[in-house]
Formats: C-alpha cells, structure tokens, sequence
C-alpha cells in the first residue's frame, strides 16, 4: 500500500529507520511502528477475519522486530521482513484456531463468531448498502484457502508488487501470479451479483 | 485449452498490465467475439476496485502504550533509561561528565539485572480459575499484571486463548482476584488479556 510518507521524499525509508534502530536509536523503533501498524492491522484483520486478535498479532510482530532488529539485513527490503513476519504469525494463529474449533465441536461445542455463515439468501435484486456490501466482500475473503487469501489480500489490499509478495510468501514469481489470477476468479465468481451493481 | 480458459488464466496480467503487446492484442481480440470472458475482466475489475476501497481498521488508541509496556515487561530495560543512554546529546557534554554518566548507567543496568535475577517480577494479583473441560472441573491459579481497567497481562505460561476464552464466555468464572479492582475487571463484557511471559533474568 502506498504510504502517505513515501511521497515525501525527505522522510527517511524504511531502511534507514531500521538501521537507525540497529544503532540503538529507539525513536526510530517508534518511527516504524507509527508507519506500519495501521498497514499491518489491515492485513491480518483480513486475514483472520477479527480485529481483536489482529491487533495483538500486530503487537507480536512489533515485538519480534524489536527482538530480532539485528537478525534484518540490508539485502531485503524492510516491509518484505515484516510482513514475513506478520504473515507467520497469522498463519499460526489459524493453525491454533482450526485444532480450537476441533475441540470445541467434540467439546462444548460454542459458537465461534468468526465463522460467521455466508449469506446464501443473498438476493441480487436486492439493492445493497456499503456496509452490507463490506460485510458480503469480507466475508468471501474468509471463504478463501488461506494461499489465496493471503496472495489475494497482499495484492489487491496491500497493493504489493508480485515480487514483493513472491519474496514474503517464498514462492515462485509464476505461482504467485497465477494464484493471484485463481483467487480473484474465486472472488468474482462468488460476488459477480455484487460486482455488477 | 480453449481459447476461452486460456485468456481466464492470463485475466489477472493482461489487467495488471503485464501481458506483452501481442499477447495484450490477443485478449482483446477474444473480448470482442467473447461476451463470457468480456464480463469476466469486468467484474475482476470490479473485484479489484472494491478490494482496494474495503474501509481501513486502525490500532486501538493505547496500542502504542501497551506494546511500550510489553517491550518493558520483557526487555526488563525502561525505555526512559534506554533514552538517558542515547538521547541525551553526548556530543555536547565535556568528555569526563560523558564518561562519568556512562559508567553511572552501565551500573545502575547492572544493577538492575543483578536485582532482577534475584526478584523476579511480582504480580499484581492471582487469578482462580475454573474450567470445565467436557465433564471435568479444573482449578488453575496464574498471576497477573493489570495494566489498566481491561488490559491484563498474563504472567505465567497459560495460555492467553484459554484466559481470554474463559472469561469470553462467562466473567463470572473469575472466582476471586487479590489486589485489584475486583469490579473493575467484572464489569469488562471482554478484557484484553496479553500474554507476556514472567521475567527469568
């Protein structure tokens, strides 16, 4: 996603705040976290589907980047590393939730909100507001495998390049691409009733 | 292949412009005979366009303060002390008082982490839990840190799914907390709870 400090040409990149961080300067570690929270929060909350447990993932990723400030080497670019990191993070965390979802139909068997059941009464005729509209679209994100969602989510709502995404998710450039164009095919098929209007 | 799956596994390249020329010519021959495949690109397009306007969540308004507070509890270093060690402006003190100060804080860090090791990080309070896990009651017992009204941090290495679970569901389960507001995290419908793990250094 482009940033509205990227356009400003005398703010320092990303690289050089980290480098900053790397050197003990721990304004510069607030610097990163003022510009990437917001943008890494987006991400997982689309992933995950639920803003609650995104922002404590976003917190865990900051946490690690503070750990770990040394582990990052200039060779790569600051927002693949930490969107790697966010990234596995949520990977894990659906992990965790699907063996939780596991137990609670052999167990008590509560209700989990963030498996909300899509609209199947969904009526094209009808007309829809924006935020129904928001709720049917992130809904069908969650409907997707987690590889689409992901390459889907950093592509068309992260606005990353396909080398960026090829270099976070480590696949080929040619399997992102076409995982991109799959889930986009997926997305439009389900919502064409919603597109159209 | 038809030739209509052929241009569907290209839709994605030919609109994000990374079709060559004759391939570009290629599609856009087949969307003018092919009314299917036209209305595919539309609604990707669509798809693409209404991705990119979904409306932005933003971190709640304390989440600086508690990831500072998370950094804290685990580095064990205050910030403000890590603040004192490079901000101070080194260059413009006399190079003995640099020296000087220096030693000073390397002490007190010392210190600190001899102290540390010594005392480990007292909680706040104790929470009792009950569980009722199929047909067994549990009791656990993990201490806690309150950061305010409804951030709680967990100190132990319970589980924070199965904290904030429990109290998800039914706030009543806390049976008793020693030394904090005891209504205060009652009232909370859903209190944050964080994980972060006891000090050992």
């Amino acid at each position: 996603m482009p940033r509205d400090d990227e356009k400003n040409s005398n703010l320092p990149s990303d690289e050089e705040l980290i480098e900053r961080f790397q050197n003990g300067d721990v304004y510069a570690f607030d610097l990163i976290v003022k510009r990437y929270k917001n943008q890494l929060l987006n991400y997982i909350y689309r992933f995950l589907g639920n803003s609650e447990e995104a922002e404590d993932l976003v917190q865990e990723t900051f946490l690690r980047v503070y750990r770990n400030r040394n582990a990052y080497q200039k060779i790569a670019k600051f927002s693949t590393w930490i969107y790697t990191i966010a990234g596995n993070l949520a990977k894990t965390e659906l992990r965790k939730r699907k063996r939780r979802k596991f137990f609670s139909i052999t167990d008590l068997g509560y209700d989990d909100k963030d498996y909300d059941i899509l609209d199947e009464a969904f009526n094209p005729e009808k007309s829809v507001d924006s935020n129904i509209k928001e709720e049917i679209i992130h809904n069908e994100i969650q409907s997707l495998s987690p590889k689409f969602r992901e390459v889907i989510l950093l592509r068309d709502v992260q606005e990353l390049s396909y080398e960026e995404i090829s270099q976070i998710v480590d696949i080929p450039l040619g399997t992102v691409k076409s995982r991109v164009n799959r889930g986009r095919l997926k997305l439009q098929e389900k919502l064409k009733h919603l597109l159209k209007s | 292949m038809s030739n209509c799956k052929r241009i569907k596994a290209i839709v994605s390249e030919y609109i994000d412009g990374e079709l060559t020329r004759e391939q570009q010519k290629m599609v856009e021959s087949h969307l003018a005979a092919c009314k299917s495949c036209d209305e595919v690109i539309a609604n990707v397009k669509a798809l693409r366009r209404n991705l990119h306007e979904l409306k932005r969540v933003e971190t709640s308004p304390d989440f600086e303060t508690i990831l500072r507070t998370r950094i804290r509890i685990e580095s064990g270093v205050s910030r403000r002390r890590l603040q004192e060690l490079f901000w101070t402006g080194p260059a413009r003190l006399p190079m003995y008082g640099m020296a000087a100060a220096l030693i000073v804080i390397a002490s007190i860090m010392v210190f600190d982490q001899i102290r540390d090791a010594r005392e480990p990080a007292q909680p706040d309070a104790y929470i009792n839990y009950q569980w009722y896990g199929g047909t067994n009651q549990q009791y656990t017992t993990t201490p806690v840190m309150q950061q305010s009204d409804n951030v709680i941090y967990v100190l132990d290495r319970m589980s924070p799914e199965d904290v904030l679970n429990s109290q998800a569901m039914n706030t009543e389960r806390i049976d008793s907390i020693k030394g904090v507001k005891l209504d205060s995290i009652a009232n909370t419908p859903k209190p944050r709870v964080l994980h972060a793990a006891q000090r050992t250094y």
